[in-house]
C-alpha cells in the first residue's frame, strides 16, 4: 500500500516535470516567432524605403505621380522590389484624400504580416506635396 | 503510522518545490519575454526615426531644385522662402511618431541673397544656385532629436570661344562645361547664340554647319561658322538647362586665333 502511494507521487511529479518543460517550450516559442518575425518586417521595411528613396533621387516619382502615371509608377515598384514580396501603393494629397483612381498593387496582402511605409514626396514642377504609403509584405 | 506521516509530508514537499520551480520558471519567462518585446520596439522607434530624418533631407533637396529651376526661369524669388514654409508645415502635420517641428535659414553670406545666387555674366561664367540651412527637431516618449543640416544646389557653367578665318568664312568654336555642385554633370538642352556687326543675337543651331559634339563628362563643344563681315570680339552666349531644369546663362567674347 505504502509503496503504491509513492508510485502514485512519481506519476504526479513526473507530469509536473513534463509540464514544466513542455510549458518552457511553450513560452519561449513566441520569443523567436517574434524576433522572426521582427527581423523580417524590418529586413520589409529597409527595403521598402530604399525603393522609395531611389525612385525619387532625383524626384522621379513625384514627377510620376504628378502625371497621375500609376503604370510606371507600378512597372517601376515591380523591377526595383526583389520577388517574393506584394506591395499595395497609395498617394494621399496634401488634405489627405486618395488621389491613385486604381489599385496600384501585386497579390493579395490578406492574412499577412504587412510593413506599411509612410514617405512624403515633394513634387519638383509644381510644389505639390503627397503622402506615400508603400504596404508590403512576404508571399508564402 | 508516523512512518507513513513522514513519507506523505516527505513527497509533498518535493511537489511543492517542482511547482514553485515552474511558477519561478513561467514568471521569469514571462518577464523576460515582455522585455525583450519591449526593447525591440524600442529599437524599431528609433529606426523609423532615422528613416523619417533621410525622407526629409531628400525631399527638402528636391524641393529647393525644384524651387531653383523656377526662379531660375523667371520666377519670383519668394518662390523658396514659400515653398520651405508649406513645406514646414506639411512635415508638422505629418509626423505621427510624436512632435515634429521643421525650421530653415536662407544663406545671407555674400555672394547669396535670400538663399540664392543667380549670376549669369560676361566673362564666361554663369551660375545658379541656392543655399538653405535647415533644422529638424523631433519629440516622442523617448526624448528629443535634433539635427540640421544644409541644403545646396548649384549648376554653373564655363564658357571658352574661339574664332578662327577659314578662307573667307569664320569657325568658332564654344567650349562649354556644366557642372552640379562643382561636379561634371550633363546638361537637358543647349542653346549657342553669336552676335553680328549689328549688336543682334542669332541662334547658332540654325546654321547648316552647326555641330554640337558631346563628349558626355558635363564638356559640350559647339561648332560652327559665320559669314563675313568680321566681327572684332565677337561675344558668345550660351544658355544651358541642366537635367534638373535649372536655367544658367554665360556670355563670353571669341578669342581671335
Amino acid at each position: 500500500m505504502l509503496g503504491d502511494k509513492r508510485g502514485q507521487i512519481r506519476v504526479l511529479e513526473v507530469f509536473f516535470a513534463v509540464l514544466v518543460v513542455f510549458s518552457a517550450l511553450l513560452l519561449t516559442r513566441p520569443i523567436y516567432v517574434a524576433f522572426d518575425d521582427y527581423g523580417d518586417r524590418d529586413a520589409l521595411y529597409s527595403i521598402g524605403l530604399n525603393v522609395l528613396v531611389q525612385l525619387d533621387q532625383e524626384g522621379e516619382l513625384g514627377q510620376l505621380i504628378n502625371q497621375r502615371n500609376w503604370t510606371e509608377i507600378s512597372s517601376k515598384l515591380s523591377i526595383l522590389l526583389p520577388l517574393g514580396v506584394s506591395y499595395n501603393f497609395t498617394v494621399y494629397d496634401e488634405e489627405s484624400r486618395i488621389i491613385n483612381s486604381s489599385p496600384v498593387s501585386s497579390g493579395n496582402l490578406n492574412g499577412k504580416s504587412v510593413v506599411s511605409i509612410q514617405y512624403l514626396i515633394v513634387d519638383r514642377r509644381d510644389f505639390s506635396f503627397y503622402t506615400v504609403r508603400l504596404q508590403l509584405a512576404w508571399m508564402k | 503510522m508516523d512512518e507513513m506521516k513522514m513519507l506523505k509530508n516527505n513527497t509533498s514537499g518535493q511537489v511543492l518545490i517542482l511547482a514553485a520551480l515552474a511558477m519561478a520558471l513561467i514568471i521569469s519567462s514571462a518577464i523576460i519575454y515582455a522585455y525583450q518585446i519591449r526593447a525591440a520596439i524600442r529599437g524599431e522607434n528609433h529606426s523609423m526615426l532615422g528613416y523619417f530624418v533621410r525622407n526629409v533631407k531628400l525631399e527638402s533637396r528636391n524641393l529647393v531644385i525644384g524651387s531653383l529651376a523656377n526662379i531660375s526661369q523667371g520666377g519670383s524669388n519668394e518662390t523658396l522662402r514659400t515653398n520651405l514654409q508649406r513645406w514646414g508645415s506639411f512635415l508638422e502635420s505629418h509626423y505621427y511618431l510624436g512632435e515634429c517641428s521643421f525650421s530653415f535659414e536662407l544663406c545671407e553670406d555674400a555672394p547669396y541673397s535670400s538663399g540664392l545666387r543667380i549670376f549669369w555674366g560676361a566673362n564666361g561664367f554663369g551660375v545658379s544656385s541656392a543655399k538653405v540651412d535647415c533644422s529638424l527637431s523631433l519629440t516622442d516618449e523617448n526624448g528629443e532629436f535634433n539635427t540640421g543640416y544644409s541644403v545646396n544646389a548649384t549648376s554653373h557653367i564655363r564658357v571658352n570661344a574661339t574664332s578662327q578665318q577659314l578662307l573667307s568664312q569664320y569657325q568658332i568654336n564654344v567650349t562649354i562645361r556644366v557642372f552640379n555642385e562643382g561636379s561634371p554633370a550633363l546638361c537637358k538642352n543647349l542653346t549657342v547664340y553669336y552676335k553680328d556687326k549689328s549688336g543682334a543675337w542669332h541662334d547658332a543651331g540654325l546654321l547648316d554647319s552647326y555641330v554640337l559634339q558631346d563628349y558626355g563628362n558635363g564638356t559640350y563643344v559647339a561648332r560652327f561658322t559665320v559669314d563675313p563681315p568680321r566681327v572684332a570680339n565677337r561675344e558668345i552666349r550660351v544658355e544651358c538647362f541642366d537635367q534638373r531644369e535649372i536655367y544658367v546663362e554665360a556670355k563670353t567674347t571669341c578669342v581671335d586665333i
